[in-house]
């Protein structure tokens, strides 16, 4: 085993970590059938950098806030020196800036105050080139704008190494993407993009090592973008886009695109579950299955977006990623609430499509309790 | 399971395992679901969508007010409807629970105690669910039908009152949170025409104080209901909710009156003291008594934020120093760096107290079988 790091240093760790060794018995028991394994030389745990959700969230907001003042404090400063800050100014406080950060991040990478810092340097740095940039290119948001800060904020998640600034920068390169789309006129195939982009990355996640984190945080910064460009369809605010990029334009052409694509990948998804648990695609339960996505895909004509939360429970579920699932379930939730607000037909034609959703869901449910019966011994097969 | 792979690319970060050992360690923790949890999961997706699908089809019809349909048929339709609801819940309720008395009766056959229980996400909770929306319903029929309006206070506020005692019976988050938030609605609605009753509520300031009074109280209470009997009053959601609006509106408004005092000192000095005393009164509850981090970490970020909008208004309301922004943007970083290593012992803390008292319990029922 190759530990990079010296024996009394990770002994030292852990016994600085003392009070942590009963902190979580399940990263415990991981650990120590690594070290009865061989694997690792130490039987003491390494103390954990783990936090709650919720603190990191306040973290990032407290950091985009912070990012704000440094950079207006740059801007003022070098404004007074040249009375007027200008696009090379501004390009130069933001590169700065940005070397700032991820100077930092190399310097000392373990340090709270260093990673807080230097995160929001980035920001800093980021929102510093956007500006430069924007005014160089004489104060447009083309398709050089796009595709230079898509570029700079996949250049930064990739550097980084810190989880919460992987997640901001993949969620700000996917608007970027976005805009992009929007230039090339191919915006209404973005969802589709994405969808098939999270599903490649989450279905192939184990094999990637080192990239393990930076490829989930990348899969949910594109989630968080897919939901919101559909949500704001299926509430009828796409004139947010109009102002925006071009026009939005939503077709039956690139609906049906979309559809297929996310049922091409549901399909693949049904097909690998079934293959890996040895039953027959001809079982019961399969054409279930399959019956339930033709059904799926069929409501989510109507009802924009049903077919991709669908996608991201089963993904979500498949992968064990509870946030995704989460996330599925309340954004189809949303889409469904959407559908209220839906111009192309008639409340009382909804209302008849949502009764007769509820009443197929709810028979399905009953001959499920009927077809396949929980079984109480765990070797069942579906 | 999220936490334990994190825990891997920490320490392959640090250097413990290779990269090849942590692609290993990923599949082995990625153990895909078996076949009762798929079943779980498309059964509870049936279910739960099917009900709040067949409930909201319910609303549009009659949101849609169709004319060919007489007003007393509407009625005995929607009222039928929460009948049938009503009793399915009935039988469901009593099924569980004569399944439950079985089963804890046949020596052979062991439940868990989470199978048998009627609170929480439960079927027969989720038709209560469904029966609860039906009773909004109603009420908007009777206002759309005698032209007492389709979205009067009263009417939210009636709707709270009548399935406040159906959300009591049930023990499920999603209920509360639905009469909590209907009562908050009902409580905005009447803020609006409150002024025609010459009561003090047209300020936007005092209405934000009574939100955040409001729900902190209800925080409390579930906080302390939840602790007193494990499992009925369980509503982590609705906790989250109301600590977070109600911390929001506190935030907010004292935020404000830095910013802009135009009102009678005294408000803003009473405002200000039920804030610190919030503070205060949280940190020893949630430290001390019931120790919770999300209240800590709410509490913090909310004094941060507040501490930085008077240092605002001290270095900016007469001059404007180039230094001040660099000096807010640190403090900022540094405070919240700092409450976050300090959220962070703590969390470590209670993980090492509760991981000890699961030790001490196990020992001790290791010593009783002995």
């Amino acid at each position: 085993m190759n530990n990079h790091l010296p024996k009394n240093h990770m002994q030292s760790t852990a016994l600085a970590s003392g009070e942590s060794r009963l902190i979580s018995q399940t990263s415990q028991q991981l650990w120590q059938s690594l070290y009865s394994e061989g694997l690792v030389s130490s039987p003491m745990l390494p103390e954990s950098h783990d936090m709650p959700w919720y603190i990191g969230l306040m973290q990032a907001f407290a950091a985009w806030i912070a990012a704000w003042f440094l950079l207006g404090f740059m801007t003022s400063l070098l404004g007074t020196i040249f009375q007027r800050v200008e696009a090379d100014v501004a390009l130069f406080i933001g590169l700065a800036y940005l070397a700032l950060g991820l100077g930092l991040y190399f310097a000392a990478p373990q340090r709270t105050f260093i990673q807080q810092f230097a995160f929001a340097a980035s920001l800093s740095g980021s929102l510093g080139v956007a500006w430069g940039v924007f005014e160089l290119l004489g104060d447009e948001f083309n398709v050089t704008w796009y595709l230079s800060m898509a570029g700079l904020f996949l250049l930064l998640w990739r550097l980084l190494r810190h989880g919460l600034a992987q997640f901001v920068f993949a969620f700000c390169s996917s608007w970027c993407v976005v805009g992009l789309m929007a230039k090339l006129g191919l915006l209404n195939l973005s969802p589709s993009l994405f969808a098939f982009i999270i599903s490649v990355v989450l279905l192939n996640i184990n094999r990637l090592g080192r990239h393990y984190q930076r490829a989930r945080m990348l899969c949910y910064g594109f989630v968080l973008t897919l939901l919101n460009i559909q949500l704001l369809h299926a509430f009828s605010m796409d004139n947010l886009f109009d102002e925006l990029f071009s026009p939005w334009q939503q077709s039956l052409r690139f609906t049906l695109i979309h559809l297929s694509i996310i049922v091409g990948i549901c399909g693949f998804l049904l097909v690998t579950i079934f293959r890996e648990r040895q039953q027959s695609l001809s079982s019961l339960a399969a054409i279930g299955c399959f019956l339930g996505l033709i059904v799926i895909s069929g409501l989510s004509l109507p009802m924009q977006g049903l077919a991709t939360a669908i996608l991201l429970i089963l993904l979500g579920h498949y992968c064990n990623e509870p946030w995704l699932k989460g996330m599925g379930m309340v954004s189809a939730l949303l889409f469904v609430s959407g559908y209220y607000y839906s111009l192309e037909t008639t409340l009382l034609l909804k209302s008849a499509y949502l009764m007769g959703l509820g009443a197929l869901l709810l028979v399905a449910r009953v001959l499920m309790w009927w077809l396949f019966p929980a079984n109480v011994y765990p070797k069942e097969t579906v | 399971m999220g936490s334990l792979t994190s825990q891997v690319c920490e320490w392959l970060e640090q250097g413990y395992i290779t990269s090849a050992q942590a692609d290993q360690l990923y599949h082995r923790l990625s153990v895909r679901p078996d076949a009762s949890r798929w079943r779980a999961l498309i059964a509870g997706l049936l279910l739960w969508f099917g009900a709040l699908s067949l409930v909201c089809g319910v609303i549009f019809f009659f949101a849609y007010n169709w004319q060919s349909l007489d007003r007393f048929a509407k009625f005995a339709l929607l009222e039928t409807a929460i009948l049938l609801a009503v009793s399915a819940f009935v039988w469901l309720y009593y099924r569980a629970a004569c399944q439950l008395s079985i089963a804890s009766n046949t020596p052979s056959v062991t439940v868990s105690r989470s199978q048998g229980k009627p609170f929480g996400t439960t079927v027969a909770n989720a038709v209560l669910l469904a029966a609860c929306v039906l009773v909004g319903g109603l009420l908007a029929l009777v206002g759309q039908t005698y032209q007492t309006g389709a979205d009067p206070w009263q009417l939210f506020a009636v709707w709270a009152l009548v399935i406040l005692p159906l959300a009591w019976i049930a023990g499920f988050d999603a209920l509360w949170l639905l009469v909590v938030g209907l009562v908050n609605l009902s409580l905005g609605l009447f803020f609006d025409i409150s002024a025609d009753f010459w009561l003090p509520f047209e300020d936007v300031q005092i209405q934000l104080l009574v939100f955040a009074l409001l729900n902190t109280l209800i925080y409390y209470v579930f906080t302390y209901l939840d602790h007193i009997k494990v499992g009925r009053w369980h509503t982590p959601i609705l906790q989250y909710a109301c600590s977070m609006f109600a911390m929001g509106c506190f935030t907010w408004l004292v935020s404000w009156l830095i910013l802009n005092i135009d009102r009678s000192d005294s408000f803003y000095l009473w405002v200000s003291g039920i804030y610190i005393l919030n503070l205060v009164l949280g940190f020893y509850v949630f430290y001390y008594l019931l120790p919770q981090i999300y209240p800590l970490a709410l509490g913090g970020f909310s004094l941060i934020a507040v501490t930085a909008i008077f240092l605002i208004k001290l270095i900016f309301e007469d001059s404007d120093p180039i230094g001040g922004f660099l000096f807010i943007g640190l403090y900022i970083l540094l405070a919240s760096t700092g409450l976050s290593l300090w959220l962070k012992k703590v969390n470590q803390n209670l993980k090492f107290a509760s991981g000890a008292q699961v030790v001490a319990s196990h020992g001790k029922r290791g010593g009783n079988h002995e």
